[in-house]
């Protein structure tokens, strides 16, 4: 009887904690695949290519 | 710039160990022999005096907490060239560069706490008339004094703004946290030239990247540390945006955007990142949780197996037995222990029947012969042998009992226990006689010599001090007592001496 329960409780405990792992690496990685979307949006506009403006700052004094 | 430590300036100042150097500057420690209190003094190397006095201009008229005192401003001149010198307090701390060296990237609310402060004290620069743009506001600039208090240090660049001017006519600034508009030809630096230089202190605050490094990039803050907010990352990017127009106009736009609702943490994500953090948690631990559950159910699995064993000695219904032995086998079929009552049980009434033998193969095909392990296998193997070899259809065919067990033999020779391996070889070696030899006539004196010295070896095994089955001692000797008077003539015609059977027989007689 006991054995039963423990068994049944066992395979209760995997199911569930290989769903719950599956969901929440999921949902991180449809996270990350919305900050990596939104990344590629604003690239163009916010990356700073400071090697661009090194171009023109040789005569630039620095303190 | 010449070294100057040791001067004593103006009959007043002794000037002591150097704390900083810039392009066009050096900050020395310098201890005030009239008031007897220690500065820091900052000297500019100029070609003009009065062209060289924008910083101290600048400073002198300035009073906020985040900005340093200037306490006296002149100038001297040595062999080697002129000096303006500023006198200012003395800040004891880090810089925030040193900061981020030693302890790594800061907490998103540490660095909107302190850029709050120095947006306070960059709006109080540009609310002076003309606005003062500070130019040079980068981690290395800001002072972290010992009571946690910030200070901005360096205003050698620091420039009023002129109403009317196009661009700045020389380019100055740190490379990597200046604004593009102060490499020339780009527009003036005016409030938003500070915006710009705050947001890159903010980035390299918060990433523990420096702008001004390889790969000389600013990329979304999230982009380098995920667990930042979407606001602080929306605040840099605005901040930094190459156009000043896009920028934040003010600082007082950029304290709103800070504490407005739009730019506030992004709370689906972080809710989101939450919930799958929590279920990585559960799903982590209910896999825990299955060992101790395992090691319970294996316990119950050992009581269980043991409680039916034992009500099967105390039941006196045969078939009662059965079924409670064959049910602790069904609980457990990987030990042997179960196999060998229910083997005990069968040769009790010394008869394994028919059912019986079905019962035991149909055990042995289920689970025992793939659960056992090798050895409790053959061990399981000789006990089946020995019923078939003792008990089976008793009384009628010992021969066919013989030949029965000879392939149960065969498995048990294979054990590992040397104990078991031999005595389960010479009832095999026995078996095939009797299979293939006994009931034929052209047989070679070799042949039974090598059967006697089995059936020595076997009473020799049976009659030793481990072997306890005494009812099966008597069943082998009164076997082995049969085979003599069988083929006694055959031993002695293929040479076996009177003397050993003689030997062999007494042997039997004292079991």
């Amino acid at each position: 009887m006991h054995n039963n329960l423990y068994g049944i409780l066992q395979i209760i405990s995997i199911g569930l904690g290989l769903l719950f792992m599956t969901v929440s690496l999921i949902i991180k990685l449809r996270v990350r695949r919305e900050d990596e979307l939104r990344f590629d949006e604003l690239q163009d506009d916010f990356i700073i290519t400071v090697s661009v403006i090194q171009s023109s700052s040789d005569n630039m004094k620095g303190v | 710039m010449q070294v100057l430590a040791g001067l004593l300036i103006d009959d007043r100042y002794r000037v002591d160990k150097k704390l900083g150097e810039g392009g066009m500057s050096s900050v020395y420690k310098v201890f005030d022999t009239r008031l007897k209190k220690i500065w820091a003094m900052k000297f500019i190397e100029v070609n003009d005096i009065s062209g060289g006095m924008t910083e101290a201009s600048v400073l002198r008229n300035l009073e906020h907490p985040l900005l340093p005192r200037v306490v006296d401003v002149g100038h001297f001149e040595t062999g080697e060239g002129r000096y303006i010198y500023i006198v200012m307090d003395f800040i004891e701390g880090r810089n925030l560069e040193e900061v981020l060296r030693e302890e790594g990237s800061i907490s998103e609310e540490q660095c909107v706490f302190w850029i709050m402060d120095i947006l306070e004290a960059l709006k109080y620069l540009h609310s002076q008339s003309p606005p003062v743009i500070y130019r040079d506001m980068k981690p290395g600039n800001i002072m972290l004094t010992r009571d946690g208090k910030l200070k901005i240090i360096d205003f050698g660049i620091a420039r009023e703004k002129k109403v009317g001017r196009v661009s700045d006519t020389v380019a100055l600034g740190t490379r990597g946290y200046a604004a593009p508009e102060q490499f020339g030809g780009r527009g003036q630096s005016d409030e938003r030239t500070d915006i710009y230089c705050l947001g890159a202190t903010m980035y390299h605050l918060v990433t523990g990247k420096s702008p001004c490094e390889p790969p000389y990039r600013m990329y979304p803050v999230r982009h380098v540390k995920p667990g930042l907010s979407e606001n602080i990352e929306k605040i840099i990017l605005i901040a930094t945006k190459s156009d000043p127009n896009k920028r934040f106009q003010s600082c007082q736009e950029m304290i709103d955007a800070i504490k407005s609702k739009d730019m506030a943490v992004d709370g689906k994500r972080i809710l989101r990142l939450y919930i799958s953090n929590i279920l990585m948690l559960l799903g982590i631990l209910l896999l825990i949780s299955t060992i101790p559950l395992g090691l319970f159910s294996r316990r119950a699995i050992a009581d269980e197996y043991d409680y039916y064993l034992n009500q099967s000695v105390i039941t006196s219904a045969y078939s009662d037995r059965i079924g409670l032995i064959t049910e602790a086998i069904r609980k457990n079929p990987s030990k042997l222990t179960g196999y060998e009552y229910l083997a005990d049980l069968f040769a009790e009434d010394k008869i394994f029947s028919e059912s019986e033998e079905m019962l035991i193969l149909r055990l042995w095909e289920d689970c025992g012969s793939s659960r056992l392990t090798k050895d409790d296998r053959s061990i399981l193997s000789y006990r089946i042998g020995m019923l078939y070899w003792l008990y089976y259809s008793y009384g009628r065919d010992s021969e066919l009992n013989i030949k029965q067990s000879i392939s149960w033999f065969q498995e048990a020779s294979k054990s590992q226990i040397e104990e078991y391996r031999n005595i389960a070889n010479i009832y095999y070696l026995i078996g095939i006689f009797h299979r293939d030899v006994a009931d034929k006539t052209d047989i070679e004196g070799d042949v039974y010599l090598e059967y006697f010295a089995n059936l020595e070896k076997l009473i020799s095994l049976v009659t030793s001090d481990h072997y306890k089955n005494y009812e099966e001692q008597i069943e082998i000797a009164s076997f082995v007592e049969k085979s003599i008077e069988s083929y006694y003539e055959d031993f002695i015609y293929a040479g076996v001496v009177e003397e050993r059977v003689a030997n062999l027989l007494e042997s039997i007689k004292n079991i």
